[in-house]
């Protein structure tokens, strides 16, 4: 036993530690604040449904809700056991192998990007109906994007993360709104009567399930968040744990709840066809007909908010995974520095941003559909991707307990994560079976392969990369995946040390 | 005495206004970081493999270190440099300046705002001793000429928290390759608090919330 400081005093050290650490609340709202579920309701299921064509998607985020909870089961354990427990790609390459985790880091990279730019496509559908009605002007949705895109490169490069205390309060505002939204559609059903069929477990039978699938762990993005306060909540062993399972039950049942009821108001055997004519509208036009005007201009400026919170959140995920990368020296040494001032991930941060730019000029240019082919192609590939990482750090987190229990009991370490990764391995499986299905276009369609392929070039290419650093750079090898401590442990300890990650983690 | 602290608020403060030229966060942590090697130097701790301790209780003359070491002896059960930056980064700032104030060579500025006191702000006194820590730096960093210990660690304490760029000015590529060697030459336990130092930074900007 180490000694402890005199009784009846409590130590400086331990409170003023203390005073940073976060209870459930606080992981709870941060994880859901960046989830942004307008952006969800509004955006991502009206165009699911007018794409695919299909009306299980509410029932998909039931499935996939239970799914992710089951994978959290093992993925909350590890967190505590690995350095960098922020990022999917630090578990593989300690799970699985560094030359893994780099693949992985390059996937994470193409999706995270994915999914940031694509909010670039939906700010503009989402203010065009509120500039009009308040200034009587339709300005192109580029403009628009532009100006978002200013707001969220100038945030990222000074480092302001829109606070806190207001993005829990747009949080609240959101589901306060959207639950008005489905008691008012749940309300008047079309026809008077309840159709059930978008909540039938049936519809994993259907063609296309696995894009239904696909759309559901879009939808969940950010739940894997909460894991980055492994070090700094209040008891570790529970309040991470608390807050991962409650945000995926959150979130599972409000969008299985508002996707459901939008499929009632409008009846299911018509929601796909109102969602091709109303797009992002389908939500608000259902609002107003039985909740009045003022209710429907909240959600809108609500939308608005979110899509903008979204993209600055999704902006800092990924500047910060380039930051990461930067400093274990897998991506130029320049990623890893931060401004001086700011102390924001400044070369990363411009990197994402220049990203973005090029992204909505092309589309502009190109006189590309911003709805369906930008937000929602890129979101739905960035889900993919994200699909994709969530099944290897499962087959990671298997292996890694495989080789280190950590007295973790068999129900945590070895049976949910092995069925979560039996489970993940079939939703792939269907997912890439019908990509093509989720874009809405034919299987010949170029975009239909080239969005798997592209996922496989970076796996394959990245992880090629870290074979090389093996050969090349057996110093920067020897860090992978181990974000900022990187530092730590490829100067104080040798090369390949088999525990440089857990010394350095001390 | 080595007041390495002293100078390192001078490096990572304007010479004239005595704003801040780092972020907060990473200012704290290597004003910590050089606390902590006084301490070293004075004999009184010891490092190795992420862990503190003292080796001589005597206090020393200096009443900032002498704070110090009361802290890390009140509380034996801390022992990894991490917790020790983290707890010391909180108040680091505010702490070297006033122990520069204390030997005069800061003075106390209140800045006010519509006839209301906005804010005090610590000001160099003389502001050729503010800088000669940073224009001493830069000479030795691009000229590559030898370094005493102390101003090696110093630079490379300003490269682990991320402002050796201000220190290079005049030859990037070349002073950063000097730096990179600084610190691989270290004694082994500075070396330590250097890395340790640059972990935490980083960490600081993946952790960021509001």
């Amino acid at each position: 036993m180490s000694p402890s400081a005199p009784p009846g005093r409590t130590s400086p050290v331990t409170a003023t530690l203390a005073e940073n650490r976060l209870g459930v609340p606080a992981v709870l709202f941060f994880v859901l604040s960046a989830a942004t579920p307008f952006t969800v309701v509004a955006g991502v299921i009206t165009t699911g449904f007018a794409t695919t064509g299909l009306t299980g998607i509410p029932f998909a985020f039931l499935l996939v809700g239970l799914l992710l909870g089951l994978f959290s089961v093992g993925y909350v354990s590890m967190a505590r056991h690995v350095a960098n427990a922020g990022a999917f790609y630090s578990y593989i390459a300690q799970g699985i192998g560094r030359p893994a985790g780099v693949g992985a880091a390059w996937v994470a990279l193409l999706a995270y990007n994915a999914l940031q730019v694509g909010l670039y496509g939906a700010i503009g559908a989402a203010t065009q109906p509120l500039l009009y009605q308040w200034f009587g002007i339709t300005p192109y949705w580029w403009v628009i994007a532009l100006v978002a895109w200013a707001v969220t490169a100038t945030l990222g490069v000074r480092r302001i993360d829109l606070n806190g205390h207001v993005l829990a309060v747009l949080l609240l505002a959101e589901v306060a709104v959207i639950m008005v939204y489905n008691v008012g559609s749940l309300a008047h059903p079309a026809d008077g009567r309840y159709s059930y069929e978008a909540l039938d477990p049936g519809n994993l039978l259907g063609p296309g399930v696995g894009a239904i699938l696909i759309l559901a762990v879009l939808g969940s993005v950010g739940f894997e968040a909460a894991v980055v306060f492994s070090e700094e909540s209040r008891d570790p062993r529970r309040t991470v744990r608390t807050a991962t399972y409650l945000s995926v039950a959150v979130i599972a049942v409000l969008y299985a709840l508002s996707g459901w009821a939008m499929t009632v108001a409008a009846g299911s055997d018509r929601i796909v066809e109102v969602a091709r004519v109303q797009g992002t509208e389908v939500v608000f036009n259902q609002a107003g007909a039985y909740l009045g005007n003022t209710l429907v201009e909240i959600g809108h400026v609500l939308f608005a908010t979110s899509l903008v919170a979204a993209m600055i959140a999704f902006h800092n995920t990924t500047a910060r995974y380039m930051f990461a990368l930067g400093r274990e020296r897998v991506l130029p040494a320049g990623f890893g520095r931060a401004d001086r001032v700011s102390g924001a991930p400044r070369t990363a941060s411009l990197w994402q941003s220049a990203v973005g730019l090029t992204v909505i000029v092309a589309y502009a240019v190109g006189d590309g559909d911003p709805l369906i082919h930008l937000f929602y192609w890129a979101g739905t590939s960035g889900g993919l991707g994200v699909l994709f990482l969530i099944a290897a750090t499962s087959v990671a987190v298997v292996a890694f307990f495989g080789r280190y229990p950590h007295g973790e009991s068999v129900w945590r370490r070895l049976i949910a994560p092995t069925v979560a990764t039996l489970a993940l391995t079939v939703v792939v499986v269907l997912a890439v079976g019908n990509v093509a299905a989720l874009l809405g276009v034919s299987d010949a369609h170029p975009i239909a392969w080239a969005v798997p392929t592209g996922y496989l070039a970076a796996a394959v290419g990245g992880t090629a990369w870290g074979l090389i650093l093996k050969r090349t750079r057996p110093d920067v090898y020897a860090t992978i995946g181990l974000g900022a401590r990187s530092v730590a442990a490829s100067t104080l300890y040798t090369p390949g040390h088999v525990s440089a990650g857990r010394e350095a983690a001390r | 005495m080595m007041r390495l602290a002293d100078d390192f608020w001078r490096l990572s403060h304007h010479d004239v206004s005595g704003k801040p030229r780092l972020n907060g966060r990473a200012a704290g942590l290597g004003l910590a970081a050089a606390l902590l090697a006084e301490l070293m130097w004075a004999g009184k701790i010891d490092v190795r493999d992420g862990t503190l301790w003292v080796v001589d209780k005597r206090p020393p003359a200096d009443v900032l270190e002498h704070t110090v070491l009361e802290q890390l002896l009140a509380e034996p059960q801390h022992t990894t440099v991490r917790i020790w930056l983290d707890f010391l980064a909180k108040d680091a700032v505010e702490q070297v300046a006033q122990r520069l104030w204390r030997a005069g060579h800061l003075r106390k500025e209140t800045s006010w705002r519509l006839l209301r006191p906005a804010g005090v702000r610590w000001v160099p006194v003389d502001w050729n001793a503010a800088h000669w820590p940073t224009a001493r730096l830069s000479i030795h960093l691009r000229d590559r000429t030898p370094m005493k210990p102390a101003d090696a660690f110093l630079a490379s304490l300003a490269a682990a928290t991320g402002f050796d760029e201000d220190l290079l000015e005049d030859a990037p590529a070349a002073g950063r390759e000097y730096l990179r060697y600084l610190t691989a030459t270290a004694a082994p336990p500075l070396r330590e608090l250097l890395v340790r130092t640059e972990a935490a930074v980083g960490e600081s900007v993946l952790s960021y919330r509001s």
